[in-house]
């Protein structure tokens, strides 16, 4: 899958700060307020432009409890679609 | 001052009479409804028969006001009315019948009257009721001015303390800073300003209508620059100093508003929507959106300070967070005292049909809090920092959710030592 080799990097513009694992992200650009969950906050943390989705998947794997299909199929999604709305660029 | 009370007295002799009496409208806070030099039939009448939507005369602090009522309640035996001036944003302090002087039965226009009883004008009345502070906008922003007829002191500076900050309000006109302090008069300061607030006017229909739409906030480095449509406004806070150039007489209690939820996230703290009682010498705040009970909490409140119904400014104090009242107000009416206490506990309010008090982990009231928040989080530096204060309140306030039922033993729930 394409999406696999993308290096996916929060928008530089996105302000956000995490509580307890859980992060608030705010897009200034259409003032929309996002509340993450303690997998979604990693993921997002992970999104540093650094890594492919695919080391990101890896990371989740490891980190979290749940069955490899999902977590890839969950992953993915998740990434295109904060990809979608802006909060992060494509690498 | 002598001179105004005469004129009142000998007003109600004669409605007392049994006549009606002729005055004219100065100032514009009734506009589009009122003109200035419009002539009003003013008629005696009993508080039972004022409806919501008319528009009355009442005292005060010597001189006569005349407003559109909003809502009337009754407490403690006496009648109370609630009133704003239709191109107002904020609503005047509540007052008793004793107050009210007469109800405005018609207008005269060009040599025509024309009849407050007739179906439109009571449809426009109580329409305008219902949509305020959309009405507000629409006519290009609060007016802060009372229809009044005593004269204002000739001031040009006016000391404030708004959300903790102390702030010197300066204009090159008196009449400016009279309507500053008919709004802000209650939040009056002896303190030495952090900054200045310097008002240039610069009255202009041209630039109302080149800015209608604009709102542009930007930064260079620490400092901003603010394009709204009633002013153009840049910081110095070398200088410690904000200069704005006015292009309108109205949209000053909307914009100290916003420049108060800049400059206190600065500070560490922040304006929230919520209403504040104090009990014990402790705050209890109540978050949430419109019609989540705000005002309802603040009326069960019974003796104790009430902070604001509407807007309570958090203020970072050493490790802990005060909750200070604010002049921004709500159905409630006027604050009338600018204070502070600690901020004991918060809650986010849902309304139920029981009692039920539940503790928040700092993830959940951090994310109940922040959409709570007065900051404009489409710029990203406030954003940021509006976040870091939210986060870090979180971490250090006990918060719950509160489901309750708008009654006196909310207070007996809340806090068992609690004097009910």
């Amino acid at each position: 899958m394409e999406i696999l080799k993308i290096k996916p990097k929060r928008d530089k513009d996105i302000a956000w700060r995490t509580v307890e694992k859980e992060a608030l992200i705010v897009n200034p650009k259409d003032s929309l307020i996002y509340p993450f969950n303690r997998v979604a906050t990693r993921i997002w943390e992970l999104a540093d432009g650094g890594k492919t989705v695919a080391e990101i998947i890896d990371e989740i794997k490891n980190e979290f409890d749940a069955s490899p299909e999902t977590i890839e199929r969950d992953v993915a999604e998740f990434i295109e679609n904060l990809i979608s709305k802006g909060l992060l660029e494509k690498q | 001052m002598l001179i105004e009370e005469t004129k009142i007295s000998l007003l109600r002799e004669s409605l007392d009479k049994g006549r009606s009496i002729e005055t004219t409208v100065t100032g514009d806070s009734m506009l589009p409804f009122l003109k200035e030099k419009d002539i009003l039939l003013v008629e005696k009448t009993s508080p039972e028969r004022i409806g919501i939507g008319d528009i009355i005369v009442y005292e005060d602090n010597g001189g006569l006001i005349t407003h559109r009522v909003y809502n009337k309640f009754i407490e403690r035996n006496r009648q109370y009315f609630l009133t704003k001036g239709d191109n107002s944003l904020l609503f005047d302090l509540p007052f008793t019948n004793y107050e009210v002087v007469g109800r405005i039965i018609a207008v005269k226009r060009n040599g025509k009257f024309s009849y407050l009883n007739k179906p439109l004008a009571r449809i426009w009345g109580k329409l305008l009721t219902r949509l305020s502070f959309v009405s507000a906008w629409v006519i290009n922003g609060p007016n802060i001015i009372a229809a009044k007829l005593k004269n204002p002191k000739k001031e040009k500076t006016l000391s404030l303390e708004l959300g903790g900050i102390p702030l010197s309000l300066e204009a090159d006109g008196a009449s400016f800073i009279s309507k500053l302090k008919n709004a802000f008069g209650n939040f009056e300061t002896d303190k030495e300003p952090e900054l200045r607030l310097i008002f240039k006017k610069r009255y202009s229909a041209i630039q109302k209508l080149i800015r209608r739409n604009i709102f542009k906030l930007t930064w260079k480095d620490e400092d901003f620059s603010l394009e709204l449509p009633y002013c153009h406004t840049e910081t110095d806070f070398e200088k410690k100093s904000i200069f704005v150039t006015a292009y309108s007489k109205h949209g000053w209690g909307d914009f100290l508003r916003f420049i108060v939820s800049i400059l206190i996230v600065e500070r560490g703290g922040f304006l929230l929507h919520a209403s504040g009682v104090v009990d014990g010498n402790r705050a209890y705040v109540f978050a949430g959106p419109s019609e989540s009970g705000k005002t309802t909490i603040a009326r069960l409140a019974n003796d104790r300070k009430i902070l604001s119904d509407e807007t309570v400014a958090v203020v970072r104090n050493n490790g802990s967070f005060l909750a200070s009242s604010t002049p921004f107000y709500g159905e409630f009416g006027r604050i009338t005292e600018n204070t502070g206490f600690e901020l004991k506990e918060l809650y986010f309010l849902r309304k139920a049909r029981a009692f039920e008090k539940k503790p928040l982990s700092p993830a959940e009231a951090f994310k109940n809090l922040f959409p709570n928040m007065m900051s404009r989080i489409n710029d990203p530096k406030i954003a940021g920092r509006a976040l870091e204060n939210a986060a870090q309140f979180a971490e250090k306030v006990k918060c719950y959710e509160l489901r309750f039922l708008p009654t006196p033993d909310i207070w007996r729930f809340l806090n068992g030592d609690s004097q009910d």
